[in-house]
């Protein structure tokens, strides 16, 4: 039943032969992705075969991109389009959609459909109470997560605010997972049909989910769910300070009984480089590479740096480049923190405050998608109505014509972002007034430009650097394949040492991996061609030998 | 899986609840009691079986209730469903309401006017009717629309729309061997016919002619003479249904309407029960009674009370008498439309004060012109044929015509009022309804020795008289019918007496000769002349009430009926 037929094996002729025993046929599959694994075309294969044969499926993840992605892929790969018989995208949005919205009244006793709104749940709390800084704990009590000192009686008032607003239909958007747990916990109907709306599951980034999300997976599978599959990396966990949590990642697949797959094929590092990530990660074989540049013999290379000189280092990675004569298409230096970064960068960013954030990412792209419709109405409508119209209210036609006529009027990106901005600012004015009833005015949230954008370039949004070496944080490079990677270390006060935790598995290669670990694990396997790993000049000759021992070349 | 109400708000001018039966639904009501605006409501809130066969949109004239002299805004229409199974509980999520208990769920239609005089319609689903309805839910529940008046061979014969296509091609999905052999027998059967002299001959001299008229330039054309094109959904569709008496089958055109209906029936559940992943399908038959005549309309009636698929539910409409009669009393629903208020309102019989005892009574004993009183405004029950013949006559004579009036009598012959009443009680049809009964004892509740306890109401009545209250006036004679009447006009008899006249002739004389000491004595003499010839005696009476316009006193308590049911007093 579960073997691919051989029309679609001879179909997916792009993946490798382990590609495809990996992802292709079975259900219940663990599957753990090596950085450069071909994740994402890999599970755009078994998506497609999967709708190919009627079934129906949820794509989701932790961030909106991995799940999309996927989607993307199978639509460009495969040519096999999702329909709405399907679900992309966050398991928050996936709960919300399928749990919350609906059903969320028979847990909060609310008497319409909830609705995220931390600022009206705020605004019921009592005074000098932060709704944020409390949190729901498994038996659905609240705990105090804030900084402060608190008093004993604030929980049961921060409750009694929370189960108010609720009643009221307004939760905050760390709830939505909750509530959706107490409806599979309190009503296996509910669990049960939700399970059998889909035949798989299909959850990308795994390592990242967190705890309260994996107890939802785990009622779906109990409740009947056909099939689960967790896709992720341990090792490329980075999110556990939103509460992700590896180990339940790990316990999930146990309780489920998931068959572990691996795709071990690293379709985008040098042997060379892999061969030192391994040893930096400890007590694992290294990645196969099986990429364009699988037999590039460069070896990683360490320098150190000084804090005060940070500034030279994209030229550096640049001259690296040069001399070993790569043809580098993109060049990072990544960092953990922002500060370091606007330090190497030489230059602060503009600030881009919330409803700017559509507006300039469609007016930067390359292609328009779906998506960026779908955030420009979002963002017309808020700035037509102050309370969100019902749905016979909204002429969804007229909705999408509005953006349609923005996007077709945009300005320019060009001249400095406050001239830009003022020239958006009076055409989303325009488009949302299209959406209004003849005789009333806007009564939505107002664009204001930040003065301060007069001193930035419009196209200092888009290209970076002039040399074509960019700046970005390790999270923000998360998925991608970079021709060359500078991995900056960084020393810090809130943070240990990373030169000095980056090399703590090779000190002790059998020690548990930690996040601190984890994080420069992701840094170091983005690189393809070169990898570069610049390291504080205070980092103390220990370290440095253990990095040689390793294979990294010191320069 | 099954409809179990629908609700309607303020489409056509309807602000009401149906329930429904399962499996088989029937919905009785006179004309304009807002039958097929039922049918619409479902058409307009489900998708179709298949494109094109009735989908239905919202439309301005929906929106046609006058609320304070402006036309309405919105309208909607909810459908509640009810035993949902938990293998499609997934396809339907989107639409479940727990609240309402385990398997259920709700989807509702909302329509605005907008202001450029189109409709804006949306369909939203669960509990709150706000969650927004995936497609695949909506896919899962379909309708077949079955018009009254339809040409149910236009449907089965070779074309485009032949349902039997749908079936075949249900029967033999995409890669099944049968599709093949069909495409064979089709290719074979052409080139055999190519080969036979007067099909050449034929084709030859067509083609001639066709080229003189196109020339051999770029407009030639070719002609060919073949059975069909030997495609699988060409061949299927050019199939045909034959129907008849066997073993000599005939083709439709031959057929009667009633059995190419009965056949298009046929075809229609049998494609229903092709498709297992689908939790409801809904088979919308309007006015199944026209064009058979009543035995296979009791047949038609037998067949669908006994289906039993849970997928699939008949709602059917019906303003025939003999149809409502021969259906199981919980299966239908009855439509009225009262003049106060001026909405149609819906009255699920499943739900009236009915014992399992009575229902079976009723169902026996609702025959075609005891069935009438489901399709009426008000109701008299009479015990039997001569008030039924007498009522409308007398009520004349006062200036009431009860057919205008909207009353219906109906003669219960003889049997228990109990089930009848209990239609009309709380939770059945709110129906004005007069009882009216004799005080008479029955012989049973006579004293062995038959003494006489006249003096007194029966037994039968008294009890009869406690059903007083509500919509249900019980009125007793002093005795019986014709003792009464005759009682009353004591001062002048003449029009008892001629009537009389007509039938028994010697009796009628010796009545006329008689001296009688009183009113009483006299309504005896005539109870006596006319107890074996109630019926005839009846008949002359209306007929020389309304021939000859003869004064004749009416006796209060039939009056007093008559002013209840009509709501005159």
């Amino acid at each position: 039943m579960t073997k691919p037929s051989p029309e679609t094996k001879a179909e997916f002729h792009g993946l490798s032969k382990s590609q495809k025993r990996a992802v292709l046929g079975g259900k219940n599959i663990f599957l753990s992705a090596c950085p450069g694994a071909g994740k994402t075309t890999s599970v755009a294969a078994r998506v497609a075969a999967k709708v190919r044969k009627g079934k129906r499926l949820a794509l989701l993840s932790y961030t909106n991109v991995g799940a999309r992605e996927i989607a993307s892929a199978t639509v460009h790969g495969y040519g096999i389009a999702l329909d709405d018989q399907q679900f992309v995208g966050t398991l928050h949005s996936f709960l919300f959609r399928y749990l919350v919205r609906p059903f969320g009244h028979l847990v909060t006793g609310a008497d319409r459909p909830l609705t995220v709104d931390n600022e009206i749940v705020q605004k019921l709390f009592p005074e000098k109470l932060k709704s944020d800084d409390f949190k729901y704990n498994a038996d659905r009590t609240l705990r105090y997560v804030g900084k402060g000192t608190r008093r004993p009686s604030d929980e049961t008032k921060a409750r009694d605010a929370r189960v108010r607003a609720a009643e009221l239909g307004f939760i905050n958007h760390d709830d939505t997972i909750e509530i959706a747990l107490w409806i599979l916990q309190d009503h296996k109907e509910i669990a049960a049909a939700l399970a059998s709306r889909f035949d798989e599951i299909i959850v990308d980034e795994a390592q990242d989910t967190n705890a309260s999300t994996l107890a939802c997976l785990r009622e779906l599978h109990d409740a009947g769910l056909k099939s689960l599959v967790l896709v992720g990396d341990y090792d490329q966990s980075i999110y556990e300070f939103t509460g992700a949590s590896p180990d339940k990642c790990d316990a999930l697949a146990k309780h489920c009984k998931l068959k572990r797959r691996q795709l071990k094929e690293n379709f985008r590092s040098s042997q060379a480089i892999c061969n030192v990530t391994a040893k930096v990660r400890g007590a694992v074989k290294p990645d196969i590479a099986a990429g364009p540049y699988k037999d590039l013999g460069i070896a990683p290379i360490l320098i150190r740096y000084r804090t005060e000189d940070v500034s030279l280092l994209p030229e550096l990675l640049q001259k690296f480049v040069d001399d070993f004569g790569l043809d580098a298409s993109s060049k990072s230096v990544l960092v953990h923190s922002r500060i370091t970064g606007e330090k190497i960068r030489g230059a602060s960013r503009p600030q881009i405050p919330r409803n700017f954030a559509p507006l300039i990412s469609a007016a930067t792209a390359a292609n328009l998608t779906q998506e960026h419709y779908r955030e420009l109405e979002s963002l017309l409508l808020r700035r037509a109505f102050d309370k969100p119209p019902t749905q016979l209210e909204l002429d969804k036609s007229k909705l999408r014509n509005s953006a349609a006529r923005l996007l077709s009027g945009f300005a320019p990106f060009e001249g400095t972002l406050l001239e830009w901005a003022t020239k958006a600012v009076s055409a989303v004015d325009e488009a949302a007034s299209a959406l209004l009833v003849p005789g009333t005015s806007l009564t939505g949230e107002q664009l204001l430009a930040p003065p301060s954008w007069s001193e930035f370039e419009a196209s200092s949004v888009e290209a970076e650097d002039q040399d074509g070496v960019l700046v970005d944080t390790i999270h923000g490079a998360k998925g991608m394949s970079i021709d060359a990677v500078m991995l900056v270390a960084e020393v810090g006060n809130s943070y240990r040492e990373q030169a000095r935790s980056w090399a703590s598995a090779l000190a002790d290669p059998i020690a548990k991996i930690d996040s601190d670990l984890r994080l420069g694990y992701v840094g170091l396997t983005r690189a393809r061609q070169l990898l570069v790993l610049a390291v504080p000049e205070s980092t103390r000759p220990d370290v440095m030998a253990l990095y040689a021992s390793a294979g990294f070349a010191a320069r | 899986m099954r409809i179990e109400t629908l609700t309607i708000a303020g489409f056509r001018g309807i602000d009401t609840t149906i329930e429904f039966a399962p499996t088989l639904a029937l919905v009785a009501g006179a004309n304009n009691s807002g039958k097929t605006s039922i049918i619409d409501a479902i058409r307009s809130l489900l998708q179709p079986f298949a494109e094109g066969l009735g989908n239905r949109w919202i439309s301005a004239s929906d929106f046609t209730r006058v609320k304070n002299g402006n036309p309405i805004e919105d309208l909607e229409i909810s459908a509640v469903f009810a035993d949902i199974p938990a293998k499609h509980q997934g396809r339907l999520i989107s639409i479940l309401a727990p609240s309402l208990g385990s398997g259920y769920g709700r989807l509702t239609l909302r329509s605005r006017m907008n202001q450029d005089g189109r409709p804006l319609t949306r369909w939203s689903g669960g509990d709150l009717g706000l969650n927004d309805v995936e497609s695949i839910a909506r896919d899962s529940i379909r309708f077949i629309y079955m018009p009254a008046l339809r040409d149910a061979s236009a449907d089965l014969r070779p074309g485009p729309s032949n349902k039997l296509a749908n079936l075949v091609s249900a029967h033999a999905p995409i890669g099944h061997a049968d599709r093949k052999k069909l495409v064979d027998i089709m290719t074979a059967a052409n080139i055999d016919l190519a080969a036979v002299d007067a099909i050449i001959t034929t084709a030859t001299s067509i083609q001639a002619r066709l080229s003189g008229m196109t020339g051999a330039g770029p407009y030639a054309h070719t002609s060919e003479l073949q059975f069909t094109e030997a495609r699988f959904e060409r061949i299927i569709a050019s199939l045909q249904s034959l129907a008849g008496s066997s073993p000599s089958t005939s083709r439709l055109s031959e057929n009667g309407l009633g059995y190419n209906n009965l056949l298009y029936v046929s075809v229609l559940l049998a494609l229903l029960e092709t498709d297992s992943a689908i939790p409801l399908n809904v088979l919308l038959v309007e006015e199944p009674e026209s064009h058979l005549h009543p035995q296979l309309q009791s047949l038609l009636l037998k067949y669908l009370q006994s289906l039993t698929d849970a997928t699939t539910q008949v709602i059917a409409t019906t303003h025939s008498p003999q149809f409502a009669s021969a259906a199981e009393v919980k299966r239908l629903t009855v439509l009225r439309r009262a003049a106060h208020p001026a909405s149609t309102t819906a009255h699920f019989l499943a739900n009236a004060p009915l014992s399992a005892r009575s229902s079976n009574h009723l169902r026996r004993f609702l025959d075609l012109t005891k069935s009438t009183m489901l399709f009426s405004d008000s109701v008299i029950l009479v015990e039997g044929i001569a008030e039924l013949i007498l009522f409308p006559a007398l009520a004349l004579t006062r200036g009431i015509s009860l057919a205008e009036t909207g009353i219906t009598v109906v003669s219960v012959d003889g049997l228990a009022f109990d089930p009848f009443i209990s239609v009309f009680e709380n939770g059945g049809i709110p129906l004005r309804c007069a009882v009216v009964s004799d005080s008479d004892p029955t012989p049973s509740e006579l004293d062995e020795n038959g003494s006489d306890q006249f003096a007194l109401p029966s037994a039968t009545a008294t009890k009869l008289k406690g059903r007083d209250g509500g919509n249900i006036r019980v009125v007793l004679a002093t005795r019986t019918f014709e003792w009464d009447l005759a009682y009353v006009n004591f001062e002048k008899p003449s029009v008892l007496i001629d009537a009389l006249e007509a039938i028994r002739p010697r009796v009628a004389d010796r009545l006329r000769a008689a001296k009688f000491a009183d009113a009483s004595e006299f309504a005896d003499g005539l109870l006596d002349a006319v107890s074996k010839v109630k019926g005839p005696f009846a008949q002359a009476l209306a007929d020389s009430i309304e021939e000859s316009e003869a004064q004749i006193v009416v006796p209060a308590y039939v009056m007093d009926a008559i002013n209840f049911a009509g709501d005159l007093e």
